[in-house]
C-alpha cells in the first residue's frame, strides 16, 4: 500500500477519479485505530475530506485569485502529517470531528456558518480545540505566502537583489507588498 | 607509512587557516576531517531553492525533529534548507550533566558554512580582565601581540564593517560598511544623543562588500541565504576562502571521513609523532605522521582528543600535567534583551536582504581597574539587533483569518526592532568537560559528558543587559516595549571555549602563547580551546587571528628543529 497523508490521502483518491457520489469513505487517513504496514489508517468520511478543505479555504481563501491553484488544503494535510507528531495529529482530528459535528447542527449559509465556526473555535475557552485549529490556520497561512503563486505575483519577489537600498519609499512601490525571494 | 610535514585536525574556521599558513610556508599537510566531502558551491544543493521548492515549504519534519533532538534547541539547526549542516545527536552523542547544547557541524568546511560571520576583535581590557579580577589566568598575551594576526586575517577574509575608534572593540581592516536602515539610523542618533558613550554600528561580518578584486570570490549578492552555504563566495568559510588558498599551493591533501581519535606520543623523542584515524565509512583504523600536529577540531572536540591520547608519560590525557584540561569552559550567555515596534517611519522600507544586523558595542566596566560601583557584576556585554519591517509571519500571533486578514498580512507590517544581549562568562574551573569511557559512540570513542553552567555573575549582569535594552528601546520613542529574558544555556550561543587554557605556567594551563602545548611543543591548539577568557565579542575571528599567529611560529620551529 502506498502511503497516504492524513486527510490528503482521502482527497487524491477523490482526485484519482472515484465520483463522491459513489463513495461514502476513503481509505486514507492515519489515525490510532488500526496498523497496517507501519501506518496507521481508517477510512475516512468524504463528508469529513469536504469539510476541511471547505474549512481551510475559509481561514485562507483562495478562490478569489485568478489562476492559483494553491491546494493549499493538501498542503496544510501533507504538512500535518510529515512535521506533526502523532500526539498533535491525533489532537488535530478530534478537533476536526468536533467542528465537523459542531458544523452540522449549525443552521444558516454555509460561508457564514463556516465564518461563525472558525471564529468561536480560535477564540474558544477550550484549548483542546483553539490549539489545533489555530495550528490548522498557521499552515494554512505557511502554504499560502510560502507558495510560488503568492511569492510571484502578490509579493514583490525578488531572489536575488544583489544590492541593499536602506531607505526606499513602500508608497513608490509598484506593489507595496513585502519583498520574497 | 603516510608521512606529511604537519597534520591539521579539522577543516572549520580555524583548521582551514592552519592549513592555508602552513602550505603557503611550504610545508606538505594533511586535513583530517570526521565529516563528509563537501565541494564548494556544487554541494549547496539548497543555495537556489525558494520555499516552495522545500519540503513542506521548509517546515521542520518529525523524522528530523527526532535525529536532530539536541540541536534542535537552537530552533533553526532542523530548518529543511540547512539541517543537512548539523549533526545527527543520535550518531553524536554526548552526556549533559547539565545542560549543553553542543551545535557541531561535522563536513569539510565545519561550522564556517553556518556561522553568523560576525568578526570582533578583543581588546585589552579582555586580555587584561582575568589579571584584574583574579577570575582565571592572566592571558600570556596582549592586544599588541595579536593585532597584527588580525589585520592580517581580516585582510585575506574580506570584513565589512565602520571604523568606531573604540577602546573596547578595536577597529580592524573594514571593507565598507553594510547600511544602517532608517529605524537604525534613528536609534543611533537617539543613542549619541542621550547615552553618552554608547554607540551603535552596523555588524562587522566576514561578507565581501565594495567593487573590489575578490579573486574567485563574488561580492555578496545580499541574498541572505547564508547558512544554506554561498555558491559564489560573498562570505568567507574554509571552502571559499582557507581550503582553496591551501590546495593552490599543491601541499594540500584532504581527508574527509576520518576521524582522529589518538595523538601519538613517542617518549623518547618527547614528542608526537602522528594521528590515529578511523574511517567512518568502514570503521578501519589507520594513522598518519608528521613532524607537526595543528588540533583544530573545535574546542570541545581537540579537548576531548587530548583527553583520549592517553600514555604512560600523559596517563591523565596528552599535555595534562596540570590537570586543568577539560576545565574553564565558557561560552556568551544571551537570548535576554528587549523588543520593540514602532509604527514611525511608516513609508519607509528597504531592498535587499542584509544578511546581519546592527550591533552596540561594550559600554559597561569599560575601566576595569575602577569598577563601576553602581554595578553588581564585572565584565561585560553588548547587543546584536535588527530592525525589520514584519512580514505575514506576524499574523502567527493574531487569531485572524480570512480575505481581509489574508490580504493585510501581503503589505510590511509595522517595524519591529529587537536588542540580544551577547554577556561575558566568568572562567571558572567547576564548568568542564570530562570523557565517560562506560558510553562510547558507534567508533568506539568515549562520549564527552558537559557540566557547566552559567552562574550568579552572569545572573546579575542579565539584569542589567534586560534593563538596559528597556531604556534604550524607550529612549528612541518606541511602542510595545518588552524585556525578556529567554534563559541561556552554555553552548547555546555556539561560542563555546576554554578546556585547554592559555598561560604562562605549564602547571596551570595547557599551550603557551603560541598555543604550543607546553610539554608537547610540535602539538598546537588553536581553536577556540585555548581561550583564557572570552569577552563578549563572537570569537571565531581572535580563533584565526591565533591560529596564523601559531602557524608561522610551528612554521620557525619547524625549520630550527622542536
Ligand atoms: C549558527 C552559528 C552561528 C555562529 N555565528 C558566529 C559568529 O557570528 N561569529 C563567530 O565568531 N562565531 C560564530 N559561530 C561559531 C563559529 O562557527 C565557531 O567558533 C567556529 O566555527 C570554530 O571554528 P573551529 O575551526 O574551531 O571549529 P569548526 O568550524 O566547528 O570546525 C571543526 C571541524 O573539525 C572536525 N572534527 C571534529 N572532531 C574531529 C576529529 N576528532 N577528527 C577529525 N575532524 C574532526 C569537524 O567535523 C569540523 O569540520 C557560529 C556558529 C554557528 C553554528
Ligand atoms: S547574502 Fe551574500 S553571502 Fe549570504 S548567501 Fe547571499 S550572496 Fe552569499
Amino acid at each position: 500500500m502506498q502511503r497516504r497523508e492524513f486527510i490528503t490521502g482521502a482527497l487524491a483518491a477523490l482526485g484519482a477519479g472515484l465520483a463522491p457520489a459513489q463513495v461514502e469513505h476513503v481509505w486514507a487517513r492515519v489515525c490510532q485505530t488500526s496498523h497496517r504496514e507501519g501506518y496507521c489508517y481508517q477510512f475516512v468520511p468524504v463528508k469529513t475530506v469536504t469539510f476541511f478543505t471547505h474549512l481551510v479555504e475559509h481561514l485562507i481563501p483562495t478562490r478569489d485569485l485568478t489562476n492559483a491553484d494553491l491546494a493549499l488544503a493538501r498542503f496544510v494535510d501533507g504538512a500535518i502529517e510529515q512535521t506533526r507528531s502523532q500526539r498533535e495529529k491525533v489532537q488535530i482530528t478530534r478537533c476536526l470531528e468536533h467542528l465537523y459535528q459542531r458544523y452540522n447542527r449549525m443552521a444558516g449559509a454555509p460561508d457564514t456558518t463556516m465564518t461563525q465556526l472558525i471564529g468561536d473555535g480560535l477564540m474558544a475557552d477550550d484549548e483542546e480545540i483553539a490549539g489545533p485549529l489555530n495550528t490548522i490556520r498557521q499552515l494554512a497561512m505557511v502554504g499560502f505566502y510560502t507558495s510560488e503563486y503568492v511569492a510571484r505575483q502578490l509579493l514583490n519577489f525578488d531572489p536575488v537583489p544583489g544590492h541593499y537600498d536602506p531607505e526606499i519609499k513602500i508608497s513608490e512601490l509598484d506593489k507595496r507588498t513585502t519583498w520574497s525571494r | 607509512m603516510q608521512t606529511f610535514d604537519a597534520i591539521v585536525i579539522g577543516s572549520g574556521i580555524t583548521g582551514g587557516w592552519a592549513a592555508k599558513e602552513l602550505t603557503e610556508a611550504g610545508l606538505s599537510v594533511v586535513v583530517l576531517e570526521r565529516g563528509r566531502y563537501v565541494e564548494h558551491g556544487a554541494d549547496y544543493h539548497t543555495a537556489y531553492k525558494h520555499d516552495w521548492q522545500l519540503p513542506n515549504h521548509g517546515l521542520v519534519s518529525n523524522d528530523v525533529k527526532k535525529r536532530l533532538y539536541k540541536q534542535a534547541r537552537t530552533g533553526y539547526a532542523t530548518n529543511p534548507d540547512i539541517a543537512h549542516w548539523f549533526v545527527d545527536d543520535r550518531q553524536h552523542p554526548y552526556q549533559e550533566q547539565q545542560r549543553f547544547d553542543w551545535i557541531r557541524g561535522y563536513h569539510l568546511g565545519g561550522r564556517s558554512l553556518t556561522w553568523g560571520r560576525q568578526c570582533l576583535r578583543l581588546s585589552d581590557i579582555d586580555f587584561s580582565a582575568n589579571r584584574v579580577d583574579g577570575n582565571g589566568n592572566d592571558w600570556p598575551v596582549r592586544y599588541k601581540d595579536i593585532a597584527p594576526w588580525y589585520d592580517k586575517v581580516e585582510a585575506f577574509i574580506g570584513v565589512s564593517g565602520e571604523m568606531m575608534g573604540l577602546e573596547q572593540l578595536p577597529d580592524g581592516i573594514y571593507l565598507p560598511p553594510m547600511p544602517l536602515n532608517r529605524v537604525e539610523r534613528h536609534m543611533r542618533e537617539v543613542l549619541n544623543r542621550q547615552f553618552n558613550g554608547r554607540a551603535l554600528t552596523i555588524g562587522r561580518v566576514a561578507h565581501l562588500i565594495g567593487s573590489g578584486d575578490f579573486g574567485a570570490r563574488q561580492p555578496c549578492l545580499y541574498r541572505g541565504r547564508c547558512m544554506r552555504g554561498c555558491p559564489t563566495g560573498g562570505y568567507f568559510s574554509s571552502l571559499s576562502s582557507t581550503l582553496p588558498a591551501a590546495r593552490a599551493t599543491g601541499r594540500l591533501t584532504i581527508r574527509s571521513n576520518t576521524i582522529a581519535s589518538e595523538i601519538i606520543y613517542d617518549e623518547q623523542k618527547q614528542r608526537a609523532i602522528g594521528v590515529r584515524t578511523i574511517d567512518t565509512n568502514n570503521h578501519k583504523k589507520s594513522a598518519v605522521y608528521a613532524s607537526v600536529i595543528f588540533c583544530c577540531a573545535s574546542a570541545i572536540a581537540s579537548t576531548a582528543l587530548l583527553l583520549q591520547s592517553k600514555s604512560r608519560r600523559f596517563p591523565n590525557g596528552l599535555g595534562n600535567d596540570s590537570g586543568v584540561l577539560g576545565h574553564y569552559l565558557m561560552d556568551h550567555h544571551f537570548k535576554v534583551g528587549a523588543t520593540a515596534t514602532t509604527t514611525k517611519f511608516g513609508d519607509s522600507y528597504y531592498q535587499g536582504f542584509r544578511p546581519v544586523g546592527f550591533h552596540i558595542p561594550r559600554f559597561v566596566n569599560l575601566k576595569p581597574r575602577e569598577p563601576d560601583s553602581s554595578l553588581d557584576f564585572i565584565r561585560g556585554y553588548g547587543y546584536q539587533g535588527y530592525a525589520t519591517r514584519g512580514d505575514w509571519r506576524r499574523g502567527f500571533k493574531e487569531l485572524s483569518f480570512g480575505k481581509a486578514f489574508r490580504d493585510d498580512m501581503l503589505k510590511p507590517g509595522p517595524w519591529q526592532v529587537a536588542l540580544i544581549g551577547f554577556g561575558e562568562t566568568l572562567p571558572g574551573k567547576g564548568n568542564r568537560i570530562y570523557l565517560d569511557e562506560t558510553r562510547k559512540d558507534e567508533w568506539g570513542l568515549p562520549t564527552v559528558v558537559f557540566d557547566a553552567r552559567f552562574r550568579e555573575n552572569e545572573q546579575r549582569m542579565r539584569s542589567h543587559m534586560q534593563s538596559q535594552a528597556v531604556e534604550m528601546l524607550s529612549a528612541c520613542g518606541f511602542d510595545n516595549v518588552q524585556a525578556y529574558d529567554e534563559g541561556s544555556y552554555p553552548g547555546q550561543a555556539i561560542h563555546e571555549m576554554g578546556t585547554a587554557r592559555m598561560g604562562y605556567d605549564p602547571k596551570t594551563s595547557i599551550v603557551n602563547q603560541y598555543n604550543q602545548v607546553h610539554t608537547v611543543k610540535n602539538v598546537y591548539i588553536t581553536d577556540g580551546a585555548f581561550m583564557c577568557s572570552g569577552g563578549y565579542q563572537n570569537p571565531s575571528l581572535t580563533y584565526m587571528a591565533f591560529t596564523a599567529r601559531a602557524a608561522a611560529h610551528a612554521v620557525g620551529q619547524f625549520k630550527t628543529g622542536f
